[in-house]
C-alpha cells in the first residue's frame, strides 16, 4: 500500500511539473520589456504656472503612453510624470526637498519644465546624481561649465528681441521713455534690467524700474508713484495673472495715459480688465502673445491644444511657455533613440536646430560669455499680439534668430560672440522671417 | 512732492486705513468682548468681496445691495462659527480656541479657492469719474471707499452707545460683573462675533470695485491688521482706529519715498513703537488670558 501511494505521489508530481511546463511553452513570448520612464518636475502649485506645467506634464505623458509609449530599442517606454510642489519663488527648503524627492526616493533621471525652484540649490542635488536637468533659471548662477547635465530650456536671456521689438513699435506711436515695473522677486528685478536694456538699444530713455511687495493687493501707490515719474510707455514685463488687473485699474485711476504692455496679457486677465476700465483705455496694449494658435499652425500642436481643452475643460496660457523643455526632451529622445542620460546630455549640448513647442520654434545655444562652448541656453520664438476693439490680435512674430542676436547685441556681447562664431561656425536658426541678421549686429 | 501728488497719496493712504479701520475694529471688538483671536478676519474680509461680486456682478443687483448683503453673509457665517466651534472650544483656553480659527480660516480658504478658483472676480468701479478741485484730480472710486468707511464707523460708533453696544463694552470690561449685571453673555457673544466678521464682510464690499475680489486678498489684509492692533493696542477700538489711518498714511507716503520697502519701514516703525509703548498708542499689554 505504501508502495503504491509512493508511486502516486510519484506520478502526481511528475504531471504537476510536466504540464506547468507544457503550459510555459505554450504562452506567447514576451513582449519587449515595457518599462517606466520616469520624469520629474518641480514648480509652484500654489500658483496658476506651477499648476498649468503639471497639467501640460501629465498630459504629455498621457498622450505618449496612449500611442504606445516610446519605443527605444527593444523596450518600451511608458511615461509617468511626478510634479512636486516646488514652493514659491525663494522657497528653498521646500524646493530642496521636492527635487530630494524626486532624485532620492523616485529615483528620476528627468528633470524637465522645471520653474520656480532654485536651481543653484537644484545643481547640488542633480549634478552629483547625473539627473539631466531641463528649466527656467531667471538668473545665470546656473550658466557655469562645471554644470554638465543643466539645460535652460525655457528661459528669458535670449528672449530680448521681444521687448525690443515691442519698444520699437511704440517708439514709432511716439513714446520715449519707457518703465519697467514688476514684484520685488529675483524674476521681477531681472525682468526690469533686461526690459530696460532692451528699450536703451531701441533708442528709449529709460527710468530705473520700479518694484513693488509681491503680495501687494493695493496698487494705488504704485500707480502714483508712477504717474508722478511721467513714462510714456509702462511696461509690466513679468507681472502675472490679475495683478495685470489691478495695476492697470490704479492706473488709470491715477490719471496715466501713456502707453501700456503687459507682458502677460490673455483673454481672462483682458476682459477682466476691460471690465474695470473700458474698452477705450486698453486698446493698444501689446504683450507677449502666448496664444500658441495664432504664432503658428503646427498640426502636432493644435491636437495638443485640442486634447488639452478636451481634458481640462478650457484653455489657459500660464504655462505654454515654461514647458517648452518637454518638446526640446522629446526631440533629443527621438533623435537619438535613446534615454540614456549621457546621449540626450551629449545631444542637447550640441544642439543644431530648433525644435518646435507651442510658443513656437525654441533652440538651445552655447554661452561664451560665460564660458559654456555646450548648448544650454534657449532662444524661444515668440509672438506679439496687440489688442484692438477689446480683442487680442496678433501683430507680429518674433523669431528665434531675432531673439538671439537682439539678446547678443542688447547685452553689449557682441564681441565675445564675434570671436566665438569665427572659432564654432555661426548657428543656424529654424527657417522662419526675422528683421535682423548678423550684419546688422556685426557692423561697427 | 508737488500738490496733486500729495492729494493722490493722501487719498490712498486714507484709503487703505478706512479698510484697515473696519478690519481691524472687527478683530479688537471679538478679541475685547469674546477674547477670541480671530484668524479668520481676514478671511471674511474676502468673502465679503466674493459676496458683492456674485450680487452685483453676477446677479446685476445694485451695489449698495451687495453691501448689505455682504455684511449680512459674513454676519451670519460668523455667528455660525461662533455657536458651532467656537463656543465649544472657549472653555479649553485662548491658545485652544485660537487654533480653531487657524484651522477655521484654512478650511475657509481652501474652500473659496475650490469654489471660485484661481481668478480674481472683476466688479467695476461704481465710480469711474475723477474729482478735480484746483488743478488737483483724485480718483473717484477711491473717494467713495472712504466715505463708506466713514460711514460705517459712525454707525459703529452710534451702535456702540445702544443698549446692546453698551453691554459688549461691560462684558469686555469684566465679564463676571457684566454678568451679575443681567447681561447675557452668550448673546452678547454671538452677536459681538457676527459684528465683527460683518465689519470685515463690509471693508471687503468697499474695496472690491477698486480692487478685485481674489481668494488670497485676506492673508495681506491679517497681516496689516495685526500691525493696526499692535500699534493701537490690544483691545483698544479707539487705538485701532487710530493706528489703521497711521499705518495706511505711512505705507503710502514710504512708497513714494522708499519703494517695495515700505513694508520694511513700516514693520520697523511698529517695532520701535513696540519697544517704547507695549501696550500700543491707546492700549495696555494684554495678559493672555489663563496666565498671572
Amino acid at each position: 500500500m505504501k508502495k503504491l501511494s509512493e508511486r502516486l505521489f510519484a506520478i502526481f508530481l511528475v504531471l504537476v511539473f510536466g504540464i506547468s511546463f507544457a503550459l510555459q511553452l505554450m504562452i506567447p513570448k514576451a513582449e519587449a520589456a515595457e518599462k517606466i520612464l520616469k520624469i520629474g518636475t518641480v514648480a509652484p502649485l500654489t500658483l496658476k504656472e506651477g499648476v498649468e506645467i503639471k497639467r501640460w506634464m501629465e498630459l504629455f505623458a498621457k498622450v505618449v503612453n496612449e500611442k504606445g509609449g516610446w519605443k527605444i530599442g527593444n523596450d518600451t517606454y511608458k511615461l509617468q510624470s511626478i510634479v512636486y510642489d516646488g514652493g514659491v519663488m525663494r522657497d528653498a527648503a521646500k524646493a530642496r526637498a521636492a527635487v530630494e524627492r524626486l532624485v532620492y526616493q523616485d529615483g528620476v533621471k528627468f528633470m524637465v519644465s522645471n520653474w520656480g525652484e532654485t536651481p543653484t540649490q537644484t545643481a547640488t542635488i542633480t549634478e552629483p546624481n547625473k539627473v539631466l536637468w531641463l528649466g527656467c533659471d531667471f538668473t545665470d548662477a546656473t550658466v557655469k561649465p562645471d554644470l554638465k547635465y543643466f539645460f535652460r530650456a525655457s528661459g528669458v536671456y535670449f528672449a530680448r528681441g521681444l521687448s525690443y521689438v515691442i519698444e520699437k513699435d511704440f517708439m514709432a506711436r511716439g513714446a520715449t521713455t519707457e518703465i519697467s515695473v514688476n514684484a520685488d522677486t529675483e524674476s521681477g528685478r531681472v525682468g526690469n534690467k533686461l526690459w530696460g536694456e532692451a528699450a536703451k538699444l531701441a533708442g528709449m530713455k529709460v527710468i530705473p524700474g520700479l518694484t513693488y511687495p509681491p503680495d501687494t493687493a493695493d496698487f494705488g501707490p504704485v500707480a502714483t508713484k508712477i504717474v508722478a515719474l511721467k513714462p510714456d510707455l509702462v511696461e509690466l514685463s513679468f507681472v502675472t495673472g490679475d495683478q495685470i488687473t489691478n495695476i492697470i485699474a490704479a492706473l488709470k485711476d491715477a490719471g496715466y495715459r501713456g502707453f501700456l504692455s503687459p507682458a502677460n496679457l490673455n483673454p481672462t486677465i483682458l476682459a477682466n480688465t476691460i471690465a474695470k476700465v473700458g474698452k477705450e483705455y486698453a486698446e493698444g496694449m501689446e504683450y507677449n502673445n502666448f496664444d500658441p494658435r495664432g504664432v503658428h499652425n503646427d498640426p502636432k500642436m493644435q491636437v495638443l491644444i485640442d486634447r488639452y481643452m478636451k481634458e481640462y475643460g478650457e484653455f489657459r496660457y500660464e504655462g505654454v511657455f515654461w514647458v517648452g523643455p518637454w518638446f526640446i526632451f522629446e526631440d533629443a529622445v527621438q533623435v537619438t533613440k535613446s534615454v540614456d542620460v549621457e546621449v540626450l546630455r551629449k545631444y542637447l549640448g550640441e544642439s543644431k536646430n530648433g525644435v518646435m513647442t507651442l510658443g513656437g520654434y525654441s533652440q538651445l545655444f552655447a554661452r561664451p560669455d560665460r564660458g559654456v562652448l555646450q548648448t544650454i541656453d534657449v532662444a524661444p520664438g515668440h509672438g506679439i499680439g496687440i489688442v484692438k476693439d477689446g480683442q487680442m490680435k496678433l501683430l507680429k512674430k518674433v523669431s528665434v534668430k531675432d531673439q538671439y542676436l537682439v539678446s547678443v547685441k542688447v547685452y553689449g556681447l557682441v564681441d565675445t560672440y564675434r570671436e566665438y562664431w569665427d572659432k564654432y561656425g555661426r548657428p543656424k536658426f529654424p527657417d522662419e522671417p526675422s528683421m535682423i541678421d548678423f550684419k546688422d549686429i556685426l557692423k561697427k | 512732492m508737488d500738490a496733486g501728488l500729495f492729494a493722490k497719496v493722501l487719498v490712498n493712504g486714507v484709503m487703505s486705513g478706512g479698510i484697515y479701520a473696519l478690519v481691524a475694529t472687527g478683530f479688537t471688538l471679538i478679541l475685547g468682548v469674546i477674547q477670541v483671536f480671530n484668524f479668520t478676519q481676514g478671511h471674511f474680509y474676502m468673502l465679503g468681496a466674493f459676496v458683492t461680486y456674485a450680487v452685483a456682478s453676477a446677479l446685476g443687483l445694485p451695489y449698495p445691495l451687495a453691501i448689505l448683503a455682504a455684511f449680512l453673509a459674513t454676519a451670519i457665517l460668523g455667528a455660525l462659527m461662533y455657536f458651532g466651534i467656537v463656543q465649544w472650544t472657549m472653555p479649553s483656553g485662548f491658545f485652544h480656541t485660537l487654533l480653531v480659527t487657524v484651522a477655521c480660516g484654512a478650511v475657509i480658504s481652501q474652500t473659496s479657492l475650490l469654489t471660485f478658483g484661481f481668478n480674481d472676480r472683476v466688479v467695476p468701479a461704481v465710480v469711474t469719474s475723477s474729482l478735480s478741485i484746483g488743478g488737483i484730480t483724485v480718483s473717484g472710486s477711491r473717494l467713495i471707499v472712504i466715505a463708506g468707511a466713514l460711514v460705517v464707523m459712525l454707525a459703529l460708533y452710534y451702535f456702540m452707545k445702544t443698549k446692546m453696544g453698551t453691554a459688549m463694552v461691560a462684558a469686555a470690561e469684566n465679564r463676571d460683573v457684566a454678568g451679575l449685571q443681567g447681561i447675557n453673555a452668550k448673546q452678547i457673544f454671538w452677536i459681538t462675533m457676527a459684528v465683527g466678521c460683518g465689519l470685515s464682510g463690509i471693508a471687503g464690499a468697499l474695496i472690491v470695485p477698486v480692487l478685485s475680489a481674489s481668494v488670497v486678498m485676506g492673508t495681506g489684509m491679517f497681516i496689516r491688521v495685526m500691525m493696526v492692533v499692535l500699534v493701537g493696542g490690544m483691545g483698544s477700538m479707539s487705538g485701532a482706529l487710530l493706528a489703521a489711518f497711521i499705518i495706511g498714511l505711512v505705507e503710502s507716503f514710504a512708497y513714494q519715498l522708499v519703494g517695495e520697502l515700505s513694508l520694511v519701514v513700516i514693520f520697523v516703525l511698529v517695532a520701535i513703537l513696540m519697544f517704547f509703548r507695549p501696550g500700543g498708542l491707546l492700549g495696555k499689554p494684554l495678559p493672555v488670558p489663563g496666565e498671572n
